[in-house]
């Protein structure tokens, strides 16, 4: 798989690692998730969902904890896909459910990235707490 | 009689605790819900110990949202797992209720449904009657439902949200593209203006210019140029426009410059520059359109050849005619010829070269602006002594009315004048605007 050496940070057997430590970081990721979801053949919509999720979860890295990484992976059998890991240090969130629920209500917009991802993906886990950071898996099949 | 005594206790009960009902139909969260309900079946109904699992997105597990009482239950159940998938089964069977209870060790495990999908399980513990569990699970269901309803619709707005922040981003993206375009078309426009040049003075003849691009640059392209007397004039139209024909008009301006001053009349000057131009470009690319007139600004003999090329217009004693036009298309290929039109231009004639955009703009009926307009529009203007390149665009605007411009014009007028008469130079550029 060729994804150009403009968005591959380190490649090993098809998993890609982005560091978001500033703002162009999150295009860069958004980029990268975009091809290899081209490469799977994914519906030119699904492409767009994909990395409309990722900028989410990568805009969340870079607002609220500063730096952290998005890690891509190509799935294969039995049900190709691609899954996203959204991982950082940050100040964690205190209360997932309320947040996944959609009735807390922030003047940041906080979570609004979240439930949006978990809207354009087939898959969604979220792992918080305060302190603990924040780590978000994503997955979307191919069909 | 049995039946309505069993019924009554039943109905009483339930209404006394129509309240606790109420609290439950009108949470809005699973954790209200499962709050309620259990303060429900514990107060209302009297069940030793409760607990509510929910799940609702069809990729999750069922969670533990609340409990009561002892029931030692695990935080999550399993989609896959046997339990589960009976009690998916057993969708419209109330009396399964006991059954699947048992496998966990409490009296009843009530299901809620969201249409065919299971989306909640309620253990209790403690004698409750069939019409009892019945309501408690149209409760259930419907405080679920709407919980799950509003998420969605949460989602959905939170996906708006995102979509349109990106719509925006992609605006303005599109949007300082477009500037930066727009700025270096600008600067293309300065230079294929400084290109074309302004119009020289000349004694014996007042030369002026109307250049309209269709956008910012175009394909037309002009030359004035008088040596020893002699005004040659040069109209070129390069085929379509916009920037590919702008460039094409470079190349064009860099042959004629070559053989402009070594040919001896129009008709050389095109034979000459036709076979240059096709002999190094062989490609289609550089198909255009010309012109050439030689005006003796002594004499008034003057001499024109066409290429592929409208007529010109010719006013002599204040009649205007079209003549010549037609002839091969210049790019084509290299040894073509052609022929010379020969006519005497008095004091107080005109002679005008243009492209074909004003006279063949379009009405929106289709009909064409065409030569006979065109001619009038030109002799009218030049008897009133007007600028003839505003003329003929103004009637061609008016007569196309709101239809758009679809090709670059460009208007070279020339009127011989005797030279006591002209007026002293002036500074002003020409009129190509």
């Amino acid at each position: 798989m060729n994804l150009g050496g403009r968005h591959a940070v380190s490649t090993l057997n098809d998993i890609i690692e982005i560091p978001i430590d500033a703002e162009g970081d999150i295009v860069r990721a958004r980029g990268t998730g975009r091809d290899i979801c081209r490469t799977l053949g994914f519906a030119e919509i699904n492409q767009v969902k994909v990395a409309t999720a990722i900028s989410e979860l990568a805009r969340n890295i870079h607002q609220y904890a500063g730096k952290g990484r998005i890690t891509l992976k190509v799935l294969g059998a039995p049900r190709p896909g691609i899954e996203i890991v959204a991982n950082d240090e940050g100040p964690g969130i205190s209360d997932t459910k309320l947040v996944l629920s959609g009735t807390y209500r922030s003047r940041t917009g906080m979570g609004k990235g979240l439930l949006g991802a978990r809207r354009l993906m087939d898959y969604f886990e979220l792992v918080s707490a305060p302190g603990k950071g924040t780590h978000v898996t994503l997955r979307k099949f191919v069909r | 009689m049995a039946a309505i005594a069993n019924f009554e206790p039943a109905a009483t009960r339930l209404a006394r605790f129509a309240a606790l009902r109420r609290a439950l139909s009108q949470a809005e969260s699973v954790d209200a819900i499962a709050e309620h309900t259990l303060a429900f079946v514990q107060t209302a109904l009297g069940v030793r110990s409760a607990a509510l699992y929910a799940s609702t997105r069809e990729d999750e597990d069922f969670a533990l949202i609340a409990s009561a009482g002892d029931a030692d239950l695990p935080p999550s159940l399993d989609r896959t797992s046997p339990f589960i998938v009976e009690l998916g089964a057993s969708k419209g069977d109330l009396s399964k209720t006991r059954e699947l209870g048992s496998m966990w060790g409490v009296d009843r495990a009530i299901p809620a449904w969201q249409g065919d999908n299971l989306v909640g399980v309620l253990f209790v513990t403690g004698e409750l009657e069939l019409e009892i569990v019945d309501e408690l699970q149209f409760e259930l269901e419907r405080a679920l439902t709407v919980s799950i309803v509003a998420m969605l619709r949460e989602e959905e707005l939170a996906v708006l949200a995102i979509q349109e922040r990106e719509l925006v981003g992609l605006l303005r993206e599109v949007q300082e593209r477009d500037a930066l375009m727009r700025a270096d078309l600008e600067k293309a426009r300065d230079f294929q203006r400084q290109m074309l040049g302004a119009v020289p003075r000349v004694a014996g003849a007042e030369v002026a210019v109307t250049f309209e691009p269709l956008e910012l640059v175009g394909g037309d392209l002009y030359a004035v140029a008088a040596l020893d007397g002699l005004l040659r004039v040069f109209v070129a139209d390069a085929t379509g426009h916009g920037v590919r024909a702008c460039l094409t008009t470079m190349f064009i301006k860099s042959e004629y410059e070559i053989v402009r001053s070594s040919a001896a009349a129009p008709s050389s000057l095109l034979a000459q520059l036709n076979d240059a131009i096709a002999k190094k470009y062989q490609s289609a690319e550089m198909l255009f359109s010309a012109v050439c007139a030689d005006i003796d600004l002594a004499t008034g003999a003057t001499r024109l050849a066409f290429a592929g090329h409208p007529p010109a217009c010719v006013v002599r004693a204040g009649a205007a005619a079209m003549i010549g036009g037609g002839g091969p298309l210049m790019g084509l290929r290299p040894r073509m010829r052609f022929e010379l039109v020969e006519l005497h231009l008095d004091t107080d004639d005109g002679l005008y070269l243009f492209t074909d955009g004003f006279v063949e703009a379009r009405a929106t009926s289709g009909e064409q602006f065409g030569d006979d307009r065109a001619r009038d529009a030109i002799e009218a203007a030049h008897r009133a002594h007007a600028d003839v390149g505003a003329a003929l665009k103004s009637a061609s605007e008016a007569f196309v009315g709101g239809a758009k411009a679809s090709d670059d014009a460009t208007v070279v007028s020339v009127r011989r004048v005797s030279p006591e008469e002209q007026a002293p130079p002036s500074l002003a550029p020409a009129s190509a605007r």
